[in-house]
């Protein structure tokens, strides 16, 4: 259980709400929670691991794992980072390469200060550590003889070898090729399943979020922009940002035309003049600009020109392209452009008029 | 700054900062003393005076000494970041073949003492030397076809001097470079040379700058050409006023303290650029901990002409010195190379060096000052460089403190440590500790360049990974940064140890009947004129630091701590 | 102590056995065990020789020496007196001289062995009394001047066709430029001297970074026709070894003299004594003879006997320590504006 409260730590000037780090920052995990931590680059994702890890020391807030406190600015107190049994990967793996793998996995085991691990049982934890990973056998190489995802694994048993509280995982994969990584998506799902180990992970690519965890915090400037499980931020997206960092949204301006309470449907004029059934997640106020995200593949295209259903659409294909399973067109709707996903066997040729048509739910007013 | 890991750096850095200001404050403070005092005959003072430096400020000489320091300094710069630098990259970054060659020359010419070399090339290039006999025989002309005692032959032989050690530099520049960058200029189309122009060279430029920088102050603070290439020709720099103050009877020690002050004052200014520098050099490449070869450029053709490049490099500035230096041992008087000569070739020389006694003590003298010099330096630098690599507590004044002896002329710091080290009530002047002490200020700055790069290019998630793991400080000090280090710890401490005995100036004014060192051998063979027993005796010493250098190599080659280091 | 000496001084007049120290100083000597001596001398040439002589005669007193430059020597000496540390009993050289104005710097003491010797081999206050004696003058390579055209006298050395090609030493010293600048001044007198001085300058003498040995053997080795202020014992040791150099009887020649002197509070007082009355006594002397050093002592020949103006015939001009101690640095600061 991993207990976050109001952490603050800025980097530079306090007072300029652009410097970079993390503001009044709170969440609490559940034991053998996945949390992601997801952004683009500079959004305070990685001074926030850095924070929990004890490599840098909050202006602010409370860290606390169990019923430990690691961090807490208003009584001081502060457990060094090497106190904190937290088993960490970073980006660069970091694997000494003046040690073989062995001595790499066996290391938090030697500098252990709670207690002193006999030979035999660290033999035995590095082992059972290895072959978690799957690298069983490769105890006496040199580290510097791996290749990345064989370095990736190594990091990784390395971290949990000292069955610590929490694992912390730094853009693990983003050193990877992309079979790999996606393989390792998987592969770290499992591990962390199997240990159960409460988990904070963080990583900028937002399908990997989806797909491996169960909670995930999307980070803006130093803030989080929506906290929830992976469907909630997919389908139903807190603000603008959220719904264009998560997949490429179509974002429509219009009007909200009447007032609607949180998770109610309403009705929003686009700016061309068009009308649209949305759901208002955070409700609505009539008369008040709003912006509504319409996902790709929530747009079903067809030749049938079947205007009287309500939410639809009708423009022409400007561009498409094929994608394997699916394909890709580009329509333009009056002055704008939508990107829509269809199934890969429907061909639709450039020019061709075509209707645009999506389910109420599917539009969802973020702002 | 996290308190928790602060504790221990913070005591780390006091203590290696109060060793430094201990070493390096008094000698400067002396200095500055010596500047703005007159003393009486027995060397008390007796008042406050600015004399010293409205002489400086009258004598027009010093203006024309300062502008030659410079002129000298910038020219041997130039010319050694160009020899060095295209040689480093050929050997590093292409398929050139005869590597070895150069690395030959770097290690070789390490060991050798600057007035060796220094009086090889003034014989090469002299009057007499082979160079001027070949002219006159081919022009029939009676005079010269090079003054070697001109700024250009200054320039010149400092410039080969310090070639090996800009090629030793650079060269773990290159290594350590990121190869992508370059394949990606070669992909879009760049020739071999364009890419080396637009990408290799604007990359390496930081680092290239700095070393220029380090180079340029050295050069600055450099006695040996200036005073036996430069004083024939009257061309005269800072270095040489400074010491021709002095000699003269009685010393001018504040006249030579307030020239020291002018050096000190331009090396500052340098040294300050030159931090930032190197902060900025090192950032453009870094060990990371994932294995990585750069991959080196094929030439093609141009191999060949790389490999006549290296192999002239090796002639010019290993060969012909080495040759000349043998061909002056072998003579009972200096003299041209000659068909007369050569039936007066004798070995009497090489009998001397052997037959007389006391050498071999003073020979492990030198080699126990060297190396316990080496090693206190490489100890101190390990732990500030670590600090300043790291911007710890105080890094950066731990940083300039140990980089402020660079700033000293030779004689003058000889002069302010015995001034200091008299006043210590320990037994230290007069032994061979105050020449230790003396090694310790004075080659800091190299140990410090060392590592620090060598800290920089350490990824710092491998020392984080160890605190997360479960590591103190201190721990992660021993068990991952000392082991990562110790490619740069060697190679900067046998570097030091190589150039240590090359001073004479320091050496032979803090030598007492108990501690006498080569660099005293050397100077008595150099002013007594005994160029032939100089030559043969410098040639065996230069044999035994190439075996010591190469059993170094050697031994860090095949223990593996090459593989990841500089 | 003193009266013992003074007793025996007495008792034994100017008889040979005068050049004997006394039982009582060789028995306080070996009580200290030991000497320091710092040297400006050459180590392999004179130092060892004298340092091996003296410890077989006197066993159980082991002598110390370092070797370094007048002035590195000097500044030794005085910060060592500051510091109180005095680490050195002897020390000579021809340019330590200006040690001599402070009492503390110096130990007064006349040597018995020196007793018969003319006034101005010693000192009248007893600070130093001369070891060695120096002739500086001039020499040319045999192969590349005619005899014709071999320069004789100081005026012949400002015929054009020298120009840049006389060399002389870098070395600041009354054996250096400031001594040539005093010998054609105090020969000359102060305004013929100083014209010629100018003119001699015009002729641009190279220097040559390295002591008068240096100089000399870029003579030998071609690199410049003719030298001016080296030793003519220097030209006869390579002339013997065949090399193709004469030294010149340019008078008058520069007289100048290597001094021993005792170091104030020396740690080995009476060692410093017996190291002294030692060097000074025929038998050191002969021996800076043998090693072709030209002995202070009146009555031990030159190796060369002609390398002594007496012998050699030729005129000499003697510069007193004295004077170098009081105008030495006006000496420079005529070289310095002048030829620099």
């Amino acid at each position: 259980m991993l207990i976050v409260r109001d952490l603050t730590k800025i980097f530079g000037d306090r007072s300029d709400s652009k410097a970079g780090g993390v503001r009044d920052f709170s969440f609490e995990l559940p034991p053998g929670t996945f949390f992601t931590l997801l952004g683009p680059s500079g959004c305070g994702k990685t001074t926030t691991l850095r924070c929990i890890a004890g490599l840098e020391r909050p202006d602010a807030g409370v860290i606390r794992v169990g019923d430990i406190t690691l961090h807490d600015s208003e009584t001081g107190t502060s457990v060094p980072m090497n106190r904190r049994g937290i088993g960490m990967v970073f980006q660069s793996y970091a694997i000494w390469p003046h040690m073989t793998v062995f001595e790499n996995v066996a290391f938090p085991l030697r500098v252990a200060k709670d207690r002193r691990y006999g030979r035999e049982e660290i033999r035995t934890l590095v082992v059972e550590a290895l072959g978690t990973v799957g690298l069983g056998g490769y105890a006496d190489r040199p580290a510097t003889r791996l290749s990345g995802g064989q370095q990736q694994r190594v990091a990784l048993a390395r971290a949990i070898v000292h069955k610590p509280r929490l694992l912390l995982l730094d853009e693990p994969l983003s050193n990877l090729d992309a079979s790999l990584r996606e393989e390792m998506r998987i592969e770290l799902r499992r591990l962390q399943q199997q240990i159960g180990l409460t988990t904070v992970y963080v990583t900028h690519d937002q399908a990997e979020a989806l797909a491996m965890s169960d909670l995930i915090a999307v980070m803006e400037l130093g803030r989080v922009a929506q906290m929830d499980e992976p469907r909630a931020i997919y389908f139903r997206p807190a603000n603008e940002f959220v719904a264009r960092f998560i997949g490429a949204a179509n974002l429509l301006h219009g009007v909200c035309e009447a007032a609607a309470g949180p998770g109610d449907r309403g009705a929003v004029t686009l700016d061309d003049g068009a009308r649209i059934g949305c759901i208002f997640p955070a409700g609505g106020v009539a008369g008040r600009a709003v912006t509504v995200s319409l996902r790709p593949e929530s747009l079903a295209i067809s030749t049938h020109r079947d205007l009287d259903a309500s939410n639809t659409l009708a423009g022409t294909v400007i561009a498409g392209s094929f994608l394997g399973g699916s394909a890709r067109y580009d329509v333009q709707v009056n002055q704008r452009i939508l990107r829509v996903s269809a199934p890969s066997d429907q061909i639709f040729a450039i020019g061709s008029v075509v209707s645009l048509t999506f389910s109420l739910d599917s539009a969802v007013v973020v702002g | 700054m996290n308190n928790a890991l602060a504790d221990p750096r913070v005591i780390i850095a006091v203590g290696v900062g109060a060793v430094l200001v201990a070493l390096m404050v008094p000698p400067l403070w002396m200095l500055m003393q010596d500047s703005v005092t007159t003393t009486d005959a027995f060397g008390d003072i007796t008042g406050f005076t600015l004399q010293h430096f409205q002489k400086l400020v009258i004598e027009k000489r010093a203006l024309i000494s300062l502008w030659n320091s410079l002129l000298f300094a910038a020219g041997s710069t130039v010319l050694s970041l160009l020899t060095g630098g295209i040689l480093a990259w050929l050997v590093e970054r292409t398929n050139a073949p005869l590597k070895v060659l150069a690395y030959l020359v770097a290690i070789i010419s390490m060991g050798t003492p600057y007035v060796l070399h220094v009086i090889a090339w003034l014989f090469l290039l002299g009057k007499v030397g082979p160079l001027n006999d070949l002219w006159r025989q081919m022009t029939g002309e009676t005079g010269v076809l090079f003054n070697v005692n001109s700024m250009a032959g200054m320039i010149l032989i400092e410039g080969f001097l310090w070639s090996p050690l800009v090629f030793l530099l650079l060269g773990s520049t290159f290594r350590n470079a990121n190869a992508d960058m370059e394949e990606a200029a070669r992909m879009s189309g760049a020739s071999v040379l364009d890419t080396l122009r637009r990408i290799s060279l604007p990359l390496a430029m930081p680092s290239l700058l700095a070393l220029a920088l380090f180079v340029f102050i050295r050069a600055i603070g450099g006695f040996e050409v200036p005073a036996l290439v430069g004083m024939p020709g009257r061309i005269y720099v800072l270095t040489t006023d400074v010491y021709e103050s002095t000699v003269t009877v009685p010393p001018d020690l504040g006249h030579a303290a307030a020239f020291s002050i002018v050096m000190v004052a331009i090396v500052a200014v340098l040294l300050a650029f030159y931090g930032r520098l190197s902060r900025n050099a090192e950032r453009y490449h870094s060990i990371t901990g994932k294995g990585f070869r750069p991959r080196p450029f094929d030439l093609g053709r141009g191999r060949w002409i790389a490999g006549g490049l290296i192999v002239l490099n090796f002639v010019v500035v290993l060969l012909l010195p080495l040759l000349t230096l043998g061909w002056m041992s072998l003579l009972p008087f200096l003299r041209s190379i000659s068909l007369a000569g050569m039936a007066s070739l004798t070995l009497k020389n090489y009998r001397a060096v052997f037959t007389a006694h006391g050498y071999v003590d003073l020979a492990i003298n030198s080699l126990l000052v060297a190396a316990g010099s080496a090693t206190a330096i490489m100890a101190i630098t390990a732990l500030a460089g670590w600090i300043a690599g790291r911007n710890g507590p105080g890094g950066r004044i731990l940083d300039q403190l140990a980089t402020l002896s660079l700033v000293f002329p030779g004689i003058c710091l000889g002069v302010a440590v015995m001034e200091v080290w008299l006043r210590v009530p320990l037994p230290i002047y007069g032994t061979l500790w105050i020449i230790g002490i003396a090694y310790v200020i004075r080659y800091m700055p190299f140990g410090m360049r060392y590592v620090y790069s060598a800290v920089l290019q350490l990824h710092r998630e491998l020392e984080e990974a160890a605190s997360v793991a479960g590591a103190g400080t201190m721990t992660t000090l021993r068990r991952i940064v000392a082991p990562l280090l110790t490619p740069a710890l060697v190679a900067g401490w046998l570097f030091i140890f190589l150039i240590a005995n090359k001073e004479l100036a320091i050496a032979v004014l803090l030598a007492s009947p108990h501690s006498q060192v080569i660099a005293v051998a050397i100077f008595d063979q150099w002013v007594n004129g005994q160029g032939g027993e100089l030559a043969a005796f410098g040639l065996i010493w230069t044999v035994l630091m190439t075996i010591i250098a190469t059993v170094f190599f050697v031994f860090t080659r095949r223990g593996g701590v090459d593989v990841y280091g500089n | 102590m003193r009266f013992v000496l003074l007793v025996a001084l007495l008792l034994f007049g100017r008889g040979a056995s005068a050049a004997e120290p006394d039982q009582a100083l060789i028995d306080a000597a070996r009580k200290e065990g030991s000497v320091v001596w710092y040297s400006t001398l050459i180590i392999n040439q004179i130092v060892r020789p004298m340092v091996d002589a003296f410890e077989a005669k006197y066993p159980g007193i082991k002598v110390e020496y370092s070797r370094a430059a007048s002035s590195d020597v000097a500044l030794k000496i005085v910060n060592e007196a500051r510091a109180r540390r005095v680490q050195s009993d002897i020390f000579d050289g021809a340019n330590t001289v200006f040690l001599l104005r402070d009492p503390r710097l110096v130990t007064s003491y006349a040597p018995k062995a020196s007793e018969a010797w003319p006034a101005d081999l010693k000192s009248k206050d007893g600070t130093w009394t001369a070891l060695n004696i120096f002739y500086w003058t001039s020499a040319y390579n045999t192969n590349l001047v005619k005899p014709e055209d071999v320069p004789k006298t100081y005026e012949d050395l400002l015929d054009p066709k020298w120009k840049g090609k006389i060399a002389w030493t870098y070395d600041l010293t009354s054996g250096g430029p400031p001594g040539f600048v005093h010998n054609i001044l105090s020969t000359m007198g102060q305004e013929k001297g100083m014209a010629y001085l100018r003119t001699f300058a015009e002729q641009e003498p190279v220097t040559i970074p390295g002591a008068q040995r240096v100089v000399l053997d870029h003579v030998i080795s071609g690199e410049y026709p003719l030298c001016v202020m080296i030793l003519n014992y220097h030209a006869a040791i390579s002339m013997k070894a065949g090399a193709p150099v004469q030294w010149l009887k340019m008078e008058p020649l520069l007289q100048t003299m290597g001094l021993v002197s005792i170091t104030g509070n020396p740690p080995h007082p009476n060692a410093a004594r017996l190291m002294v009355e030692f060097m000074l006594s025929e038998e050191g002397q002969k021996l800076l003879a043998d090693n072709d050093y030209i002995p202070a002592h009146p009555g031990v020949p030159a190796r060369i006997p002609e390398l002594k103006p007496d012998a050699g015939g030729f005129k000499v001009n003697l510069v007193t320590p004295e004077m170098v101690r009081d105008q030495a640095p006006e000496w420079t600061a005529i070289y310095k504006d002048l030829f620099r």
